[in-house]
C-alpha cells in the first residue's frame, strides 16, 4: 500500500511538470503569445524548432541528473555524492576538450563530435573508477568515492593543461562548455539523448526497491535477499548511461544533481519507490525553469544555465534548510 | 522416525579475510526450536561465524548447510525467507524511514519486483512490531529513536522476514538494563509463540547461562565448546576462565538465590 498523502503529492507534481513544460515555450527572449502560434511564421517557427525541443530537454537533464543524484547518494550513503562524484564530469570535458582542441567539426547521425567526445570521457572515467575498485576485491561505497575522487582530479589536470596549450579562442570555448548550457535546436539531439536515457531509466525504475536496502547498509541488505553487487553494478551502468548522455549534450551542469534529491528528501521522507518518481519530476521542473530565466534575464543575450541553477538553487535550499528549517534530509 | 536434518549445520567451516584465518574448522549442528548464546572474547571470530551462517560471507562450498541444504546453493531471496539477520547497530546508516517502513524492509524476500506492499505485509509487519514491543512507534522516523527502541525496531524487521532462523550480533550490549530485559523478553515471545531458533551473540556471560538452552564458545577462531547449558554450566567457573583468560567466581544472589558468574581481578 503506498499512502495516499504520497499519491495526492505525486499527482500535484505531476500536474506542475505538465504545466511548466506548457508553458515555458511560450516564454523567452520574445513572449509568444498563444494567439499568435500558427499565424505568425517566424513566431510558430521559433515554437516548434527552437523553444519546444530546448524545454524537453531541459526537462529531460534535470530529471536524469537529479535521479542518479538521488541514485548515487543512496547507493554510497553519502549526502555530498552526485552524478558527478565518481568523476564523470571531469571526464566528459577532457572528451569535450580534446575534441575542441582537435579542431575537427562536424556530427555523425546530427550528433556533434564534442558530444561523442564528451560521452566517451564519462563512460571512460567511469569505467576506470569502476576497474580500480574491483582491484579491490572489498569493492566499499568508500573505496569507489575515493577513487572516483582521484579521477577527478586527474581528469582536471589533464583539462588544465589542455587549456594551457590551447588558443583563446579554444579556450574560451571550452570554458564555455564546462558552464553548461543547453543550447538544443531541434529534435536530433534530443532524439540522440532518449535510447541511453530510457535505457537507464528503466534499470532504475526496477532497482528502486533495492535503493532503500543499499542505504540502510549493505549486510542488511544482503540478508533480505537484495542481490547487492549485481544491484550496484547495474545503477552504476544505468547513471552512466544518463548522466553520459545528459553531459555530452548539455554540458556538465551543477547542482540539480546534487541538491534537488536533498530536497525532495525533506517533503518525501519516504522509500525510493516515490521519492524516485518525485525526484525525477521535481529536478525536470527545476531545470525547466533555471533554464528559462537563462533565457530571459540578460535578453537578447543569454546565460549558460549552470550560473543559474546554483545561483537560484543555492539560496532556495539554505532558506530551507534554516528558515523552513525542514527537517529529514535524512541523510545527515 | 525419518532423519531430519539439522536446520543449520557448518562442517569444518574455515572463513579469512585475506591472509588472516578467522575461523578454523568449525563444525556445529543447531535444532529446530533451540536457542543458542554465542560467546567469545572480542575478535574470536563470532561475527564471522553468524555472517557466515546467514549467507553473508563467501564460504567455501559444503561448508554451511541450511536444513540440509548447501547455502551457495540458495538464492539470495530464498535464503532470506529462512534465515534473518540483526546486525550491530551502530553498523548501520540510519535511513530517512518510518519505523512501519523501515520494517516493511522485511517483506522484500516475499514481494514482487517493485516491492509495492500488500495487505498480507501489512499484517505481517503490525504482528513484528506487536512481536517486538514496538507497536505505538509505527509512525515515528527512525532518526527519532533512542537506542533501545532502534535496537527493537531491527528486531521487528528480522521478524517481519517471517524466518525459522533468527542471528542477532550483541542486540544487548548498547542498551540499559530496562531494555535489555525488554529485548529479552521480545526473543523470549519470538522463541515461545514462533519456535524460532535464536542465536545471540552476547558478552554478558550471565546472560549466556540463564536466558540461552545451548551455548557455542569460540576461542581465536576454533570451536572451543558447544552443546547445552546444562553441561557448560557443570563445568563453570573454570570454562569461562578459559575463554576469556581471567579469573571467574561463583555468586548467589542474596534474595532470589539466583547463581551467577563474576569476573575477577587478574592475577
Amino acid at each position: 500500500m503506498i499512502s495516499k498523502s504520497s499519491l495526492v503529492q505525486l499527482s500535484l507534481l505531476f500536474a506542475a511538470a505538465v504545466l511548466v513544460i506548457a508553458i515555458a515555450p511560450f516564454i523567452g527572449m520574445d513572449i509568444i503569445t498563444p494567439d499568435k502560434l500558427f499565424k505568425d511564421e517566424l513566431q510558430t517557427t521559433i515554437f516548434f524548432s527552437l523553444r519546444v525541443p530546448r524545454v524537453l530537454a531541459a526537462f529531460l537533464a534535470g530529471s536524469g541528473l537529479a535521479l542518479c543524484g538521488m541514485v548515487f547518494q543512496a547507493m554510497f550513503r553519502n549526502p555530498l555524492a552526485d552524478p558527478f562524484t565518481l568523476g564523470i564530469s571531469s571526464g566528459a570535458s577532457c572528451g569535450a576538450a580534446a575534441i575542441i582542441l582537435s579542431g575537427i567539426n562536424g556530427a555523425i547521425l546530427g550528433i556533434p563530435y564534442i558530444s561523442l567526445g564528451a560521452f566517451a570521457g564519462a563512460a571512460l572515467s567511469m569505467a576506470c573508477v569502476y576497474a580500480l575498485s574491483s582491484l579491490r576485491r572489498a569493492s566499499s561505497g568508500i573505496t569507489m568515492l575515493l577513487s572516483g575522487i582521484a579521477m577527478s582530479f586527474l581528469f582536471s589536470s589533464i583539462l588544465m593543461f589542455m587549456q594551457y596549450v590551447s588558443s583563446l579562442r579554444d579556450s574560451f570555448h571550452i570554458v564555455r562548455w564546462l558552464m553548461g548550457g543547453i543550447e538544443v535546436i531541434g529534435y536530433q539531439q534530443i532524439f540522440s539523448m532518449v535510447p541511453f536515457l530510457v535505457c537507464g531509466i528503466i534499470i532504475l525504475i526496477f532497482k528502486l526497491p533495492e535503493l532503500d536496502h543499499l542505504l540502510v547498509g549493505d549486510d542488511l541488505a544482503k540478508s533480505r535477499g537484495v542481490r547487492v553487487s549485481l544491484t550496484k553494478n547495474l545503477l552504476l551502468l544505468a547513471a552512466t548511461l544518463i548522466v553520459g548522455s545528459i553531459v555530452a549534450v548539455c554540458g556538465p551542469i551543477g547542482f540539480v544533481g546534487l541538491m534537488t534529491p536533498h530536497i525532495c528528501r525533506m517533503f518525501f521522507k519516504t522509500r525510493h519507490t516515490i521519492l524516485g518518481p518525485a525526484t525525477f519530476l521535481f529536478g525536470g521542473i527545476f531545470l525547466v525553469l533555471c533554464d528559462m530565466l537563462a533565457r530571459v534575464v540578460i535578453a537578447p543575450a543569454e546565460m549558460p544555465v549552470g550560473v543559474i541553477t546554483a545561483l537560484l538553487g543555492g539560496p532556495f535550499f539554505l532558506w530551507l534548510l534554516f528558515i523552513k528549517k525542514a527537517r529529514g534530509i535524512g541523510l545527515d | 522416525m525419518p532423519f531430519t536434518p539439522p536446520i543449520i549445520q557448518t562442517k569444518n567451516l574455515s572463513f579469512s579475510y585475506k591472509e588472516k584465518t578467522v575461523l578454523n574448522n568449525i563444525s556445529v549442528s543447531i535444532s529446530s526450536g533451540e536457542t543458542w548464546a554465542v560467546i567469545g572474547k572480542n575478535g574470536a571470530g563470532k561475527s564471522t561465524l553468524i555472517k557466515c551462517m546467514a549467507g553473508l560471507l563467501p564460504v567455501q562450498k559444503e561448508s554451511v548447510f541450511i536444513n540440509g541444504t548447501d547455502i551457495t546453493r540458495l538464492k539470495p531471496r530464498e535464503l532470506a525467507r529462512v534465515i534473518a539477520y540483526v546486525p550491530q547497530a551502530a553498523t548501520l546508516g540510519l535511513a530517512p524511514y518510518t519505523v512501519f517502513d523501515f520494517v516493511m524492509l522485511g517483506r522484500f524476500p516475499y514481494q514482487g519486483v517493485m516491492a509495492i506492499p500488500n495487505q498480507d505485509d501489512e499484517r505481517i509487519v503490525l504482528e513484528a512490531l506487536r512481536l517486538a514491543d514496538v507497536e505505538n512507534l509505527g509512525s515515528r522516523h527512525l532518526t527519532t529513536l533512542s537506542g533501545g527502541e532502534m535496537q527493537r525496531v531491527f528486531l521487528a524487521g528480522a521478524v517481519a522476514q517471517q524466518s525459522k532462523i533468527l542471528l542477532l550480533d550483541e542486540p544487548s550490549t548498547f542498551l540499559d538494563p530496562l531494555h535489555q530485559v525488554l529485548m529479552r523478553k521480545s526473543l523470549d515471545r519470538i522463541h515461545n509463540e514462533y519456535g524460532t531458533v535464536i542465536l545471540t551473540i552476547t558478552h554478558d556471560a550471565n546472560s549466556a547461562i540463564s536466558q540461552f538452552g545451548n551455548i557455542l564458545a569460540l576461542n581465536n577462531g576454533c570451536l572451543f565448546f558447544s552443546g547445552t547449558t546444562i553441561d557448560f554450566k557443570a563445568r563453570c567457573p573454570s570454562v569461562l576462565e578459559e575463554i576469556f583468560s581471567i579469573p571467574f567466581e561463583q555468586a548467589q544472589c542474596v534474595s532470589s538465590k539466583r547463581s551467577i558468574v563474576v569476573p575477577g581481578e587478574m592475577a
